[in-house]
């Protein structure tokens, strides 16, 4: 086998990556592993110790800018002893069901205006209207209509993630390589095969770049209509810790705001890698 | 048609011809512009009678139809004017019985080599013992056995483009389309896939409709040639290639294959004067 491989390099006229290993993957060689952990933790303590002689100075009044230390007590009670898993919980759940719902509506109305000329026509113009007022301006209306509760929050999220998934999903059916879809026809697919084969795996490799844009505007979604009106969620504790002029929790809420962000995105790049091929193509 | 798992290893004048005759007759090409634009006519009158089992290859300056005659063929484009059979069928959409090889392998990126291949034949609900041993057998004489698992990323572009040839053959097509297979890759690869497909055309052979740039390939693989001539694109003449077969690597510095390969170049360069004047 050896041989007769060797031959095929040499008709192939290109180097083949060997069976089995990932050997494409290995040969990008960026900086090290240290240095990619090194210096982003390096450039933090950087800050944080900035931060903190700025604010041992006296630089700037504490109800901007509290101390570290102040900040990381806020934390500690919130998140350590648990004061704010409940907030967490809530804005969470709004915000997955959200996300939820705004990608199958993104993905059905990017699969009807794809398929149907009429129905683009029709509609194409009204969707893009909704997109460019803000929609976070609904939210008081929302709130006046649905309550307190978590209904509105979900419904702006919702609002706010289904837009990059639709306009993915309508790229990803609609902008089908012209000679991969020549070849469908050539063997005699219907319209379902050219779904099943080409679309649908062809939207996939479009939809799933969209979806951390979807996730963190879901997110954004549900905490600015918390700050609307919510007895529960960290939009709800931004609002009333700052009632109390409390900056620290403030800050404090606001890390953890970051974390949970940067934590669904590299869910979603997990996800992405995990998934085989046949389902997220590269 | 012919029991499918015999090898023949006979030249194909000894065995029974396998593959259809094509007949065109009068087919002519003229594509609407959208926008108001003049129509272009890409293509006027073609008569051309292919034998059952030929290898034809078409080749000529780009834009003189070639491609619209094998859409044409191929059942992809209506033609205009005239009518085109493949044995008693008259061509009227695409047909399974036809296999086409694109320039670009065409390949699904999100299925395993295998999974391509036998794509067609899922579609067609074909997918039966018959079809996975005919692919089995493609895969081992292409020397891609070894990397059916893998996805067409993961291959050079010569494998890509010998997967999707296995592909187009895997049917067991009575016909055989390639528009310009092989110029995308590099001269080294294309020469050993020119091989490659003489091997495979003599395992099991079809009528093969061949579009190319280069010359010498179209001399080294084919029974006749076809030249094309453009504005209005034109079948203009037809070359006999009464080179012996088997063929080898060694032809391409024969004298007669060499004087082919002048006569018809000679042929494109003088009517591509006698368009432009
Ligand atoms: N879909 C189309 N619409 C309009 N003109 C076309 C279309 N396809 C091809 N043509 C024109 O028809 C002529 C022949 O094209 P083609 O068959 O692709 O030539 P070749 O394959 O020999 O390069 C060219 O002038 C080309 O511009
Ligand atoms: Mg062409």
């Amino acid at each position: 086998m050896t041989a007769t491989m060797l031959d095929r390099d040499i008709s192939a006229g290109t180097a083949l990556p060997q069976p089995g290993g990932r050997a494409t993957r290995k040969q990008r060689k960026g900086p090290s592993l240290g240095l990619r952990i090194g210096l982003p933790l390096l450039v933090g303590v950087v800050l944080v110790g900035a931060w903190e002689l700025v604010t041992r100075r006296d630089m700037v009044s504490p109800l901007l800018l509290p101390a570290p230390a102040d900040v990381w007590s806020a934390l500690d009670a919130g998140i350590i002893q648990g004061l704010w898993w409940g907030d967490i919980r809530v804005t969470l759940t709004e915000m997955v069901i959200g996300f939820g719902i705004g990608v199958v509506a993104g993905l059905l109305l990017g699969a009807l205006f794809a398929y149907s000329a009429i129905s683009r026509i029709a509609f194409y113009p009204y969707i893009i209207a909704l997109q460019s007022f803000p929609k976070i301006a609904v939210a008081p209306l929302l709130v006046v209509a649905l309550g307190y509760g978590m209904s509105p929050k979900i419904a702006v999220a919702a609002s706010l993630a289904y837009f990059p998934v639709m306009t993915a999903a309508i790229a990803g059916f609609t902008e089908i390589d012209k000679d991969e879809h020549n070849f469908m026809r050539s063997i005699g697919a219907s319209r379902w095969h050219e779904m099943r084969y080409l679309r649908m795996p062809n939207a996939m490799s479009y939809l799933f770049p969209s979806l951390d844009v979807a996730l963190i505007v879901a997110l954004l979604g549900a905490v600015a209509a918390e700050l609307v009106g919510a007895r529960e969620g960290l939009g709800y504790v931004l609002v009333e810790r700052q009632a109390f002029g409390d900056t620290p929790a403030i800050f404090a809420a606001l890390v953890v705001l970051a974390a949970i962000g940067v934590v669904l995105q590299a869910l979603v790049v997990l996800l992405r890698r995990v998934l085989p091929r046949s389902v997220v193509p590269r | 048609m012919s029991s499918v798992m015999t090898t023949h290893d006979a030249p194909p004048a000894t065995t029974p011809p396998t593959g259809r005759a094509i007949v065109l007759d009068g087919v002519s090409k003229t594509y609407d512009v959208k926008g108001g634009g003049a129509p272009v006519t890409a293509l006027t009158s073609v008569d051309l009678t292919l034998r059952a089992g030929e290898f034809f290859s078409l080749v000529g300056p780009s834009g003189c139809g070639k491609s619209t005659l094998l859409n044409v063929v191929a059942g992809l484009l209506d033609a205009s004017t005239g009518q085109t059979r493949i044995g008693d069928r008259t061509v009227s959409g695409p047909d399974r019985a036809t296999g086409i090889v694109f320039q670009k392998a065409t390949l699904l990126t999100w299925l395993t080599i295998e999974e391509n291949v036998l794509l067609p034949s899922k579609i067609a609900k074909r997918l039966d013992d018959e079809t996975r041993a005919r692919a089995d057998h493609l895969f081992e004489l292409a020397g891609l056995a070894d990397f059916r698992k893998r996805y067409p990323s993961e291959l050079s572009g010569g494998m890509q483009q010998r997967a999707s040839i296995v592909r187009a053959l895997v049917g067991d097509p009575d016909v055989l389309l390639m528009d310009e297979p092989f110029s995308a890759l590099d001269e080294f690869t294309r020469e050993g896939l020119n091989d490659e497909l003489m091997r495979l055309w003599t395992d099991s052979p079809k009528t093969v409709v061949f579009i190319t740039h280069n010359i010498a390939e179209a001399v080294y693989l084919s029974d006749r040639v076809g030249v094309m001539t453009s504005r209005p694109g034109t079948l203009k003449e037809i070359v006999d290639v009464p080179l012996a077969r088997p063929r080898g690597p060694e032809l391409r510095s024969d004298e007669h294959f060499y004087e082919l390969v002048s006569r018809i170049r000679g042929l494109i360069g003088h009517h591509h004067e006698g368009t432009n004047r």
